[in-house]
């Protein structure tokens, strides 16, 4: 088993390694670059300009500068320090991680609770009033853009009812209790997690549809099986698979929200950190945070697959084949 | 996998058989028959035809500035009132839908032809070019693809054309592999193997024979990745690295949303609520078609 995870996260290192070339040349192919803050400053004459690229070493040949970028990042977790603000950026990582974290896995849950739960109640109750408005409001999920909703719950919550924080991650100058913490947690926290309620409560009432109209689940119900038993043992633990795939696969969009959450909520998670990197050319912290995630998501994914085994027996962890295949009969 | 029997009009339903669920398919249903499906269509129409009619629907010019009226309330005069440059914002509203769904598709555009392309070659030869396909998808879904997408889109200066094209080549990996597996399970259909024994060669076969059964799946997959794309390219205006004002998106009409939501609500309102009942509807049109065509289960 040991094994087979280190042969899993070496196999995924080239990866990561590729994804940070793809990154570097297109941060490079950007017009202005690191220097470019300061050529529309007259007072600046070439000579001063050309020290400044030197000082940030991006005089040098891209391929070099991706060289000894690559060798400080994969021997020495070393990710260079920031043009902006010259911390480290592996400290600056280190302090946000954490914020992060807490958003996507507070988010993460709400959504696998709520929507497997609505999922559930929709299959069950097929047609019915509840299954009805379960869908309207995930049909509403699915094309809601996040940021929107973002900026009109604060408008709601913050500015109109007053009732929550509109942005941060705990209130400035004030004892940060847990229950400062959680308030300014609610929005973020759900505003994120409402594409995947939405999506995941579809799934989940298609998937369990689909086994109750199961061999079977007939087979099930001609042997005499109490209607729970039937839904509990049988139709939901074969729909499992197919949902617990579907989850894992959107993990990377989790991603995703939160660079969007974090900056429309200002919250100081890595998702802000990079998009602030991003407009101030801060290449270093652009690239840390894309490595960081990266890693995280295949981290994510190899924990999806060590579940789906143990889900089901029938797959074993021999290699990538497997799981590929596995996941592409499913889609 | 099971293999499906082509039946009816629409001999490619065999094709989403792959799935081997053919026993339990519903029987195909009327696109017409579903009233929220007929609806959504009538709504895209509508807000079709008022985008492209924009001149006549409103007496200011989509970029005109009146630095007498920045920011604003409802009037007879400014229906949902103006922005913070004094731009009416229903003008602008109307001319966003143009430039909004017209990234959408191409964007759509795009990765459709990346996905077909891909998805039949890999499904059709199998063997190495197969391999490589499904390695390039799995890696596509395994990397954080949006913040890639954000730094292709900035190092582009948010020029038009590019937008589209990083959309549409971050989004075409549903397309393939959807293809991939038809196409695998199409190429051992009997009137594939007929017209290979006939003689006919792999390009007039795949061109021929196998893409039109392709067809229901493309196009259902396609509607929704409309909405999808349009929700990307609002993502990416209102974070500043997508279509670039002066040019209206409804995603970029909501950049500064936040900032002046306190004195001009509407104008952070009605673009977000463009998006949504656009965005609803062409996923109501996808549930539709596939409802027709009886792709669901």
């Amino acid at each position: 088993m040991k094994k087979l995870i280190a042969k899993r996260l070496a196999r995924t290192l080239p990866l990561i390694v590729l994804i940070s070339i793809v990154t570097f040349a297109l941060l490079h192919l950007a017009p202005g670059g690191p220097a470019g803050v300061y050529s529309g400053n007259t007072r600046m004459s070439e000579s001063d300009l050309a020290r400044i690229r030197a000082n940030l070493g991006v005089d040098r040949p891209l391929a070099v500068q991706y060289f000894l970028w690559f060798k400080k990042v994969f021997l020495g977790l070393d990710f260079g320090t920031s043009y902006v603000t010259g911390q480290p950026v592996a400290l600056m990582i280190r302090d946000r991680l954490p914020a992060t974290l807490e958003l996507m896995g507070t988010a993460f849950i709400l959504a696998v609770l709520l929507g497997l739960s609505t999922g559930v109640v929709s299959a069950l109750r097929r047609d019915g009033l509840l299954d009805q408005i379960i869908s309207v409001i995930s049909a509403g999920g699915l094309s809601v853009p996040v940021f929107w909703l973002g900026i009109i719950a604060i408008y709601i919550f913050s500015l109109k009812l007053g009732v929550l924080p509109s942005g941060g991650r705990e209130t400035i100058g004030a004892q940060a209790g847990l229950a400062d913490h959680a308030r300014h947690l609610v929005l973020p926290a759900s505003v994120l997690s409402i594409g995947f309620f939405a999506s995941w409560s579809r799934y989940t009432r298609a998937q369990l549809l689909d086994a109750i109209r199961g061999d079977f689940v007939r087979t099930a119900r001609a042997k005499g099986l109490s209607e729970t038993a039937v839904i509990w043992k049988h139709a939901l633990r074969n729909a499992a698979l197919p949902i617990l795939t579907v989850i894992v696969m959107q993990i990377p969009t989790l991603f995703t929200g939160a660079v969007i959450t974090e900056t429309v909520f200002s919250w100081p998670g890595m998702g802000r950190m990079f998009y602030e990197g991003l407009e101030r050319h801060d290449y270093p912290r652009v690239l840390g945070v894309v490595v960081i995630f990266s890693f995280l998501i295949i981290l994510f994914n190899l924990i999806g697959d060590l579940l789906y085994s143990a889900v089901d027996p029938r797959i074993s962890l021999g290699g990538p084949a497997a799981v590929v295949a596995g996941r592409a009969e499913e889609q | 996998m099971t293999r499906g029997i082509a039946h009816g009009v629409f001999t490619g339903f065999g094709a989403a058989l792959a799935s081997g669920r053919s026993a339990r398919r519903r029987p195909p249903r009327h696109f017409f028959g579903n009233g929220t499906a007929v609806y959504s269509l009538m709504l895209i129409a509508l807000i079709l035809a008022v985008s492209l009619l924009a001149p006549l629907m409103t007496p200011y010019g989509r970029d005109a500035i009146d630095l007498g009226a920045i920011l604003a309330g409802p009037s007879p005069a400014h229906a949902l009132g103006t922005d913070d440059l004094g731009r009416d914002v229903f003008t602008r509203l109307i001319y966003a839908g143009r430039f909004s769904m017209l990234v959408a598709l191409c964007s759509v555009a795009i990765a459709l032809a990346v996905g077909l392309v891909t998805g039949t070659v890999a499904g059709y030869f199998g063997g190495a070019v197969d391999v490589a396909v499904t390695m390039t998808i799995d890696l596509f879904l395994s990397v954080p693809v949006f913040l890639v997408l954000l730094v292709a889109a900035s190092a582009g200066g948010g020029r038009l054309w590019l937008v589209p094209l990083v959309i549409g080549g971050t989004s075409w990996m549903e397309t393939a592999r959807i293809v991939r597996s038809l196409v695998m399970s199409l190429k051992e259909e009997s009137f594939v193997q007929a017209a290979r024994a006939a003689g006919a060669r792999d390009s007039s076969l795949i061109v021929r024979h196998v893409l039109p059964q392709a067809f229901p799946s493309v196009i259902v997959s396609a509607t929704t990745g409309f909405a999808q794309a349009m929700l990307v390219e609002s993502a990416l205006s209102f974070l500043g690295f997508g279509v670039q004002p002066p040019v209206p998106t409804w995603g970029n009409m909501l950049e500064n949303a936040n900032v002046f939501i306190r004195q001009a609500p509407l104008a952070a309102f009605a673009p977000g609520f463009m998006i949504i009942i656009t965005c609803l509807s062409f996923n109501n049109i996808g549930e539709g078609l596939r409802r027709m065509l009886a792709l669901d289960r």
